[in-house]
């Protein structure tokens, strides 16, 4: 590559660039290029007809909507919530804050198999939490709600970390600037405070919106599983694997990463939005 | 709009940052308050405004004769600028600069003619006709500390607060401003304070200067008064240049070592030990002795570079002076490095100390550049 | 330019906030019982649960279930797998650090996506891709049929599977870490006469090794954890291909609950201690990030 010659060609300080970049790039193309061209590769070789019969079947659509709808109930749940959240942690003082910092990444650490067989123990009729809702005839576990608690659960942190760094941003000078025009809190809160935190919590939304769409191991025990029901699209691609519908599976995984992509892109726009934002 | 603070004290934990300070803004005077970091003043102008609150056991705070103690910071009336302009990033020019009209109750708001009306008013007395559609981060520092001020003022506040106004900014920008400034609240005539530990800023703007030092005033007075009729040894030490010496003063005259002034004010006094001070400008120079009046030094180094020249010499007593002396002068002497010359204070500020005991004819003297020093507080001075 | 990462412990809270940027106490009050409430009811009751009904049965049940030979069998594949995962991206992962973080080259942002990619993936699909191209109808499964060599349903998978999902985790915290940190102190080596390796060992390891060892924590935390793309790749062969996770499954489908969470118990554990690496280490991380003059590209969370 002519372009690689003339970086190598440059004097550089400090050695190693030609090793590491050459082993990272090795390394990334064997572990994770490859294997996703075969996907790509794999998908494509799928004619165009089969690709939509298979996205149109009933079930598959289904899942699509439980996955979507789910997901986007969660990311929401987690943006008043964790809105909150952070506010809490970054403005306010009280006993066992550290902890609760420490806390909120727990969803990131934990296994989602164990959150899954926690959350369903909670909110099943008999459980701690589903208990409550059972007189009121509200299934929370082995029903749509159940998903999106599950999914709740899993981006929780997401919101959080994305809106602690700009809460830390906002100068103190500024509310006071504002309050010495005569602003109430709620005025300073909807007018300066809001606006300049709304690009970290899109940021937030979306990253918790994409990490919910994926999610397996947390939802499927909570889920049920209903076809139909409660099916979600990450579990429709382990069925058709089960049933050796290579097509089918790859078809689905397609799509799905996919919107990975172009929300990371998105993820990626909203940083550099929120970045230009915060720059004094 | 008179301010007036009676016996305002603040402490944070243990820290005591304000001692019973009593302080009297006269309507329409642009006051400096001035004093070296720690002074306390920041803490006072933030209690004025309300950004704070005085201990309790603090005596009133009038505006007008109003008590504000209570008051919030959103009904003071008051317009505060700080060093670091706070604008809101996420607002063009216009809208920061509007943002006081808007957030004012449904019934005292202004129309939307009206607020645009008044903000390119603002705008123009800024002098930043065009730029009301530009993003904070698209401008200068001075161009956004003239928004902060534009902002502050279109609330027509009773009085203006601004905290080290021109501290972030670059040394020719900040002169520049502060012309502006002062001609700005010329023809606007609204009350202001403002904070900053640059004498030379205090003294050019003001039309008073309150000193402070460590949560006390000094001495209040205008920048002609602080500068040649300082009340305090802290005072004479922050502004300017100064050499110091111990000496002693009673029976008619003030000593220092070979030295003796006769000095009519103390002739029914007991001698005692006392610190006089002599600025450099107030150095008489000659190549010949006048005896008991002057003392040898020997020239290290001349600055000619500047309007008056400079000279730092060493006594006997290997003690650093500094005179500064007009150009002719110095022709006329001759004098080079390593040269002697005699030097006598044409003169001086004696601050008596409370020992009794006598200072040795020794002299210890030292030129205090623009250092802050914690001084004892002392006996009034002559 | 300001720079605070969400690793800090909030400055903003220490500082005592003036009467005008202070919320009423009754707004403060009742912010700080919706928060609260909401992780107690999303974290604090789930964490809690598992160990309750771990030792639903009794404390001795609890040792069974997990000196079963399944879950032993589980505990030492899972080892294994996070023994070669773990090691194999962390060299990966100081190798992308050095060359994204202290060389400019056309790309660079490209390649740091591209390293994330994982991460963003479902560990589903991070499975299918690897059974697609291993599996019995894969590209390569006539070829490995051939040779008797087994990956998928097999133990290999596993690995590589894991090895795949926990690939960035290193190179996420060191490469922005190495970036803010500069390359002032290596080129001074440099200048000094030290050669590479030299350089790397003595000076830069040991200002990185705060980071380093909070990414191999995340990643062998994930290691041992991940269920979705071992799922799909491992057949759930009992004493052969169970990973801890999958044991769990098992045991849950079973109805075997407080054996379930018995052995989930252990993986919670494993989370708590992460937890309290990463509140021991953060805030050295940032002491290290913080002392540099370039701004920090924070791509996303831990």
């Amino acid at each position: 590559m002519a372009v690689r010659r003339k970086l190598l060609a440059q004097r550089r300080v400090l050695p190693g660039f030609g090793l590491t970049l050459g082993f990272t790039l090795a390394y990334l193309s064997l572990i994770v290029l490859i294997p996703l061209a075969g996907l790509a590769l794999r998908a494509a070789s799928i004619s165009s007809e089969k690709f939509w019969s298979i996205l149109k079947d009933p079930r598959v659509i289904a899942s699509f909507k439980v996955t979507f709808g789910a997901s986007f109930a969660a990311a929401l749940i987690n943006c008043i919530f964790g809105f909150i959240v952070a506010w809490v942690l970054v403005r306010y003082k009280f006993p066992g804050k550290k902890i609760v910092d420490a806390i909120v990444d727990l969803p990131f650490a934990m296994p989602t198999a164990v959150s899954g067989i926690a959350l369903t123990a909670l909110y099943a009729s008999t459980g701690w939490i589903g208990k409550f809702f059972a007189p009121m005839g509200i299934k929370i576990a082995y029903a749509w709600p159940g998903v999106m608690v599950a999914l709740t659960f899993i981006g929780l942190p997401f919101v959080v970390r994305s809106l602690q760094p700009a809460l830390e941003e906002i100068e103190v000078e500024v509310e006071e600037s504002a309050a010495s025009l005569g602003a109430g809190r709620m005025q300073t809160f909807r007018k300066i405070i809001f606006p300049s935190l709304l690009p970290s919590l899109l940021t937030g939304f979306t990253l918790a919106f994409a990490r919910a769409l994926g999610e397996y191991g947390s939802v499927v025990f909570i889920a049920g599983n209903l076809p139909m029901k409660t099916e979600i699209v990450p579990l429709m691609i382990i069925i058709k694997l089960e049933q050796y519908d290579y097509a089918g599976a790859t078809a689905l995984a397609a799509v799905m990463l996919v919107v990975s992509f172009v929300l990371l892109l998105a993820i990626n726009l909203l940083q550099a939005w929120s970045r230009k934002r915060l720059s004094p | 709009m008179r301010i007036e603070l009676q016996n305002i004290s603040k402490t944070f934990g243990k820290f005591q940052a304000l001692k019973d300070v009593t302080l009297t803004v006269p309507s329409g005077e642009l006051v400096a308050l001035l004093g070296p970091s720690g002074s306390g003043k920041t803490t006072l102008l933030r209690i004025i405004a309300g950004l704070e609150l005085p201990d309790n056991g603090s005596g009133p705070m009038m505006f007008d004769g109003e008590n504000v103690n209570r008051r919030p910071i959103s009904e003071r009336g008051v317009g505060f600028v700080f060093q670091h302009y706070a604008l809101f990033h996420h607002m063009n020019v216009f809208e920061n600069i509007a943002f006081g009209l808007k957030v004012r109750p449904k019934k005292l708001r202004p129309s939307k003619k009206f607020i645009e009306s008044k903000v390119n008013e603002l705008l123009k007395l800024i002098h930043l006709g065009g730029l009301a559609n530009r993003y904070p981060h698209q401008l200068s520092g001075g161009q956004r500390q003239r928004v902060a001020l534009a902002r502050a003022l279109a609330v027509e506040p009773q009085v203006l607060l601004l905290d080290e106004p021109f501290g972030a900014l670059d040394a020719k920008v900040r002169f520049e401003l502060r012309r502006w400034l002062r001609r700005l609240h010329d023809e606007i005539g609204v009350t202001s304070v403002f904070v900053t530990h640059d004498q030379d800023e205090a003294l050019d703007l003001a039309d008073r200067v309150s000193m402070l030092n460590q949560g006390q005033i000094e001495q209040v007075g205008t920048p002609y008064e602080i500068f040649h009729q300082p009340k305090t040894e802290f005072v004479l030490n922050f502004l300017g240049n100064v050499n110091f010496f111990h000496g002693s003063a009673g029976d008619g005259k003030v000593v220092l070592g070979k030295i003796n002034i006769i000095a009519p004010q103390f002739k029914d006094m007991p001698v005692r030990p006392a610190h006089v001070f002599v600025r450099p400008h107030q150095f008489d120079l000659d190549t010949a002795a006048k005896s008991g009046k002057s003392m040898p030094a020997k020239v290290t180094r001349i600055h000619t570079a500047g309007s008056f020249v400079r000279l730092e010499l060493v006594t006997e007593e290997s003690e650093a002076i500094q005179a500064d002396i007009m150009p002719e002068k110095f022709v006329d002497l001759a004098i080079d490095i390593g040269s002697t010359v005699h030097v006598h204070p044409k003169e001086y500020m004696v601050f008596l100390q409370s020992e009794t005991k006598l200072p040795d004819t020794e002299i210890d003297s030292r030129t205090i550049a623009k250092k802050n020093r914690a001084l004892k507080k002392t006996d009034k001075p002559v | 330019m300001k720079t605070k990462l969400s690793f800090q412990i909030s400055k903003a809270t220490t500082a005592k906030r003036s009467k005008a940027s202070e919320d009423p106490l009754w707004v403060r009050f009742l912010l700080i019982t919706i928060a609260l409430g909401f992780l107690a009811a999303f974290l604090i009751l789930p964490l809690t649960i598992v160990f309750k009904e771990a030792f639903q049965n009794g404390v001795r049940a609890y040792f069974n279930a997990i000196r079963d030979p399944m879950a032993l069998s589980a505990i030492r594949l899972t080892l294994l797998t996070a023994a070669i995962a773990v090691p194999l991206n962390l060299i990966f992962g100081v190798a992308a650090a050095w060359a994204i973080g202290y060389f400019k080259f056309s790309g660079r942002n490209l390649l740091t996506t591209l390293i994330d990619l994982p991460f963003t993936i479902s560990p589903v699909v991070s499975g299918l891709i690897f059974v697609l191209l291993f599996g019995r109808r894969g590209w390569l499964g006539p070829f490995l049929d051939e040779h008797g060599i087994k990956i998928i349903f097999a133990v290999p998978g596993i690995v590589i599977a894991t090895l795949f999902v926990t690939f960035p985790f290193v190179a996420r915290e060191l490469i922005p870490l190495m970036q803010s940190k500069g390359t002032e102190e290596e080129e001074a080596a440099r200048v000094l006469g030290a050669g590479g390796w030299r350089t790397f060992w003595k000076i830069t390891l040991p200002n990185i090794k705060w980071g380093l060892l909070y990414g191999v924590t995340l990643c062998s935390a994930r290691a041992i954890g991940e269920f979705g793309a071992v799922s799909v790749v491992s057949g759930h062969i009992r004493g052969a291909t169970n990973t801890v996770p999958l044991h769990v499954e098992i045991l849950y489908n079973e109805y075997n609950l407080s054996a379930a969470f018995a052995v989930a118990s252990l993986l919670a554990l494993l989370a708590i201690v992460t937890l309290i690496f990463k509140s021991l280490f953060g805030r050295k991380i940032s002491i290290v990030r913080t002392t540099s003059s370039i701004a920090v590209d924070e791509k996303g969370i831990l």
